[in-house]
């Protein structure tokens, strides 16, 4: 019998007379325990897998009359081998689930060859197997049979059985059975493992994809960096970290500065050090797009020396940093620390920071290329302004000299007045509320102007659209005066008020009103008019500007909202552009419509409430 | 600033701006002028107004007739007035137009209250003298209206500085009838004397040498 036993080390001259072989009966509940437990492991959930095994550990002991089963594993990174599950009969202390590596040197380089370790007596064994002896005949074992566990082709790990009250005997055909069990068990453990990694990746997928769509519905910056904090605080809860920080790049410079952080609980601030912080050969790893991990201080290289001064101070225990390029270039990275014990930071993890830092970074270097747009965007608009504004100046100017020529005329009367002998009372009152009146329309005007011309943040607001367009009709209406064009403004009654920025819609009606205005102006026909009509349309508002001027072919009409597209000796092209780019961030749309001898109409289309995310 | 001398003139203000408008108002008539506010140049034709000693002070900048179109177009039918314009950006061909056409003055808007008076009752002092030499003129006329046919021969001829003798060889009469006839005309004419005399026949436009009876 023993024969059959591959590669047996039992000395047959010295075996343990078989006393029996194993009944049909026990054989039989065996096959029955082997059904019931790979069936019973597939349906169980990760945590379960672990309760599994122990009771299927107790059912063998009690149907086998051993005294102890245990499941040990092999960890494959660190080639340590653990006691994972163990069950021991009433009467006998339970075994630690610890590590057994150093305990039997000789059996466990024989299970992890493929081999089963058996012995019916102590003394059976060889004596390469000294040590392993000992420690046997310290837990008082008295037989074992212990069957190497394969996953998937792979040793994982081994089944063992004891007996402590007396030397046994132990059957092939228990030996081959225990290794199918080993089996199941293999599969449960592996199934287990499969399962927890998945559970951690969807775990950490979703915390991504929360932060993401927390990020993205987030307009202002301030709530952004709270949704940036805690998707640090979920990362670092998630990966067991006490200190999460995103670092942005100092300029080209190799150095990076602290944007975001999260410390766990109890975890001191790190004091901030001005200059950056002294870690050079991290920070040239970090620019080389080099991720940098090491479960302590220790594990840093030779050439890292210089770091370790300011880590100590930074209280960095363990730490993985991840670097995050955007188009090729290191612009930020991510780390995690700890700062109470040493961890391993397994490389496993590193795709995954990566991700939530490519995340990151995305949502942030979209932040930062929509701030510059909507600063170009705000140049343009304000030279633009500026611009529009400048054709107008003559008119402007007179319109700002009329109110005050007429005070100082006033002041100058009622100064000579009052130095009559009998000062004409009622005459000097009329002349200085005239005065007040005046001095008023000019400063009116001045705010006006200022305001229109003004390199401002944008401002949103409820904005009464006939107060809107009749201050836009006082700036122009002089020029249009004077160029013989007739302005005509029809209001629909009870309006409602829209939310926008002011200058900004001004700058919009001022430029199709120019536009018109020039369009007319050329004209040689009495009534010159460009009409400004405004009304309710569908859930918003219209405003349009009608010329009666010469109008455009099809092929100026789809060109005119081009950027530096235009058909005035002077123009920059850059009026229409920016005007529907200002109406579209404002949620609406401008659209054109003209046809050669019918003169152009230009419609602003505005909802009521721009949309959230409209600049 | 006390009222000029001549506070008979009214001052017909044109500017499209009320405030303007008023303050001119009030500034002219507190001094003492008789003042006349139109909102437009068009305004200011469509109305006509009348007045024997008047000056126009006006906007050059307004829109439909500007200032200056208003002074060709009275100037054209005869009714020129003199004018003082105010405009706020002044440049120096609308001023150089604006003098040729007869401006009494170009003034800055804003100005000041001694500059406007000031313009004014020189633009009313020229109306004033306008209107003398007008009036002067109307009773010379009514007077050489009042000749003979032979009598304004005869003044046409001694105001070329022909003599007596050659003026009664030219017409076929006697030299003292001539003498009589003469005579006649200066007492007539109000002339204190021939140097008076040939003045006169001057402002009537009668050309020396020329023979008003032949025209």
């Amino acid at each position: 019998m023993a024969s059959r036993l591959p590669s047996t080390m039992i000395d047959p001259a010295r075996a343990v007379p078989a006393p029996e072989p194993p009944s049909i009966g026990e054989l039989l509940a065996f096959e029955r325990l082997l059904a019931e437990l790979s069936a019973g492991f597939v349906n169980l959930s990760a945590t379960s897998v672990d309760d599994a095994i122990t009771d299927a550990l107790r059912r063998i002991v009690g149907l086998l009359d051993v005294d102890r089963a245990n499941l040990i594993g092999f960890a494959p990174q660190t080639g340590e081998t653990y006691l994972t599950h163990s069950w021991t009969v009433d009467g006998f202390a339970s075994a630690a689930l610890r590590s057994v590596s150093g305990d039997f040197p000789w059996a466990i380089q024989r299970l992890q060859a493929g081999h089963p370790i058996v012995f019916s007596r102590l003394d059976e064994l060889p004596a390469e197997a000294a040590a392993d002896e000992a420690t046997w005949r310290r837990f008082g074992v008295k037989a074992n049979l212990t069957v190497p566990m394969t996953v998937g082709g792979r040793i994982e790990g081994a089944i063992a059985l004891a007996s402590f009250r007396r030397e046994r005997h132990w059957p092939g055909e228990l030996v081959s059975r225990l290794r199918i069990l080993a089996e199941v068990f293999g599969n449960a453990l592996a199934y287990k493992r499969a399962r927890e990694s998945l559970d951690s990746a969807m775990k950490f997928e979703r915390l991504v994809s929360e932060m993401l769509a927390a990020l993205l519905t987030t307009d202002r910056a301030e709530d952004r960096d709270r949704v940036i904090e805690a998707g640090l605080r979920n990362m670092a809860l998630f990966l067991g970290a006490e200190r999460a920080t995103l670092w942005e790049r100092i300029g080209a410079s190799p150095e990076f500065r602290k944007t975001h952080r999260w410390l766990a609980a109890g975890v001191p601030v790190p004091p901030d050090q001005a200059g950056g912080v002294a870690i050079a050969w991290i920070n040239a790893q970090i620019g080389a797009g080099s991720v940098v991990r090491f479960a302590s201080r220790a594990d840093l290289p030779p050439e890292a020396a210089a770091d370790l001064p300011a880590l100590r101070e930074l209280g960095v225990r363990s730490l993985v940093i991840v670097p995050l390029t955007v188009a090729g270039a290191v612009v930020r990275a991510l780390s995690f620390a700890t700062v109470h014990e040493e961890r391993d930071w397994p490389a496993a993890l590193v795709p995954r920071i990566a991700l939530l830092g490519e995340v990151l970074g995305s949502v942030l270097a979209r932040d930062e290329a929509h701030r510059r747009e909507q600063e170009a965007r705000a140049q343009a608009a304000h030279a633009t302004r500026v611009g529009a504004m400048g054709a107008f100046a003559a008119s402007l100017a007179h319109e700002l000299t009329q109110p005050l020529a007429a005070s100082l005329a006033n002041a100058e009367t009622g100064a000579r007045l009052l130095a009559a002998p009998e000062p004409d009372l009622d005459e000097l009152r009329a002349t200085l509320a005239d005065i007040v009146a005046d001095e008023r329309r000019a400063g009116d005007l001045v705010q006006k102007l200022r305001r229109f011309l003004r390199r401002g943040e944008v401002e949103r607001g409820e904005l009464d659209l006939r107060e809107v367009l009749e201050e836009v009709l006082q700036l122009v209406g002089r020029e249009a005066q004077a160029r013989g064009v007739r302005l005509r403004l029809e209001i629909a009654e009870a309006l409602p008020k829209v939310v926008g920025d002011r200058v900004q819609l001004q700058q919009v009606v001022l430029n199709l009103l120019s536009n018109a205005i020039d369009a007319v102006a050329t004209e040689d026909r009495p009534a010159r008019e460009v009409a400004v009509l405004a009304g309710r349309c569908g859930d918003g508002v219209s405003v349009e500007v009608r010329d009666s001027g010469a109008g455009m072919d099809g092929e100026t009409l789809a060109r005119i909202f081009q950027a530096f597209f235009t058909t005035k000796p002077k123009g920059m092209g850059l009026g229409l552009s920016i005007s529907r780019t200002i109406v579209e961030a404002h949620g609406g749309t401008l659209s054109a419509d003209s046809a050669p001898g019918k003169g152009s109409t230009f419609r602003i289309e505005l909802p009521l409430r721009p949309s959230r995310r409209a600049a | 600033m006390t009222a000029p001398a001549d506070a008979a003139g009214t001052v017909f203000v044109i500017d499209d701006d009320a405030s303007v408008r008023r303050a001119l108002e009030r500034k002219l008539r507190t001094a003492g002028f008789r003042v006349e506010t139109f909102e437009s140049a068009q305004d200011y034709v469509a109305r006509g107004p009348q007045a024997e000693i008047a000056c126009i002070l006006t906007d050059v900048r307004m829109p439909g007739m500007s200032g200056l179109d208003l002074q060709v177009s009275l100037a054209q039918a005869g009714r020129a007035l003199p004018m003082v314009f105010i405009t706020g950006h002044g440049d120096i061909p609308t001023t150089v137009r604006a003098m040729k056409g007869g401006a009494v003055d170009f003034l800055p808007k804003p100005s000041s209250e001694r500059e406007i008076l000031a313009a004014v009752a020189e633009a009313l002092g020229r109306s004033a003298v306008i209107e003398r030499e007008r009036r002067e003129l109307g009773s010379l006329r009514a007077r050489y209206e009042a000749l003979t046919a032979r009598e304004r021969e005869v003044l046409a001829l001694v105001a070329a500085g022909l003599l007596n003798k050659v003026i009664g060889d030219r017409l076929g009469v006697a030299e003292t009838t001539i003498k009589v006839h003469r005579g006649r005309v200066m007492e007539k004419m109000g002339a204190a004397s021939l140097a008076d005399l040939v003045r006169m026949s001057e402002r009537l436009g009668l050309a020396p040498g020329a023979d008003p009876a032949r025209r």
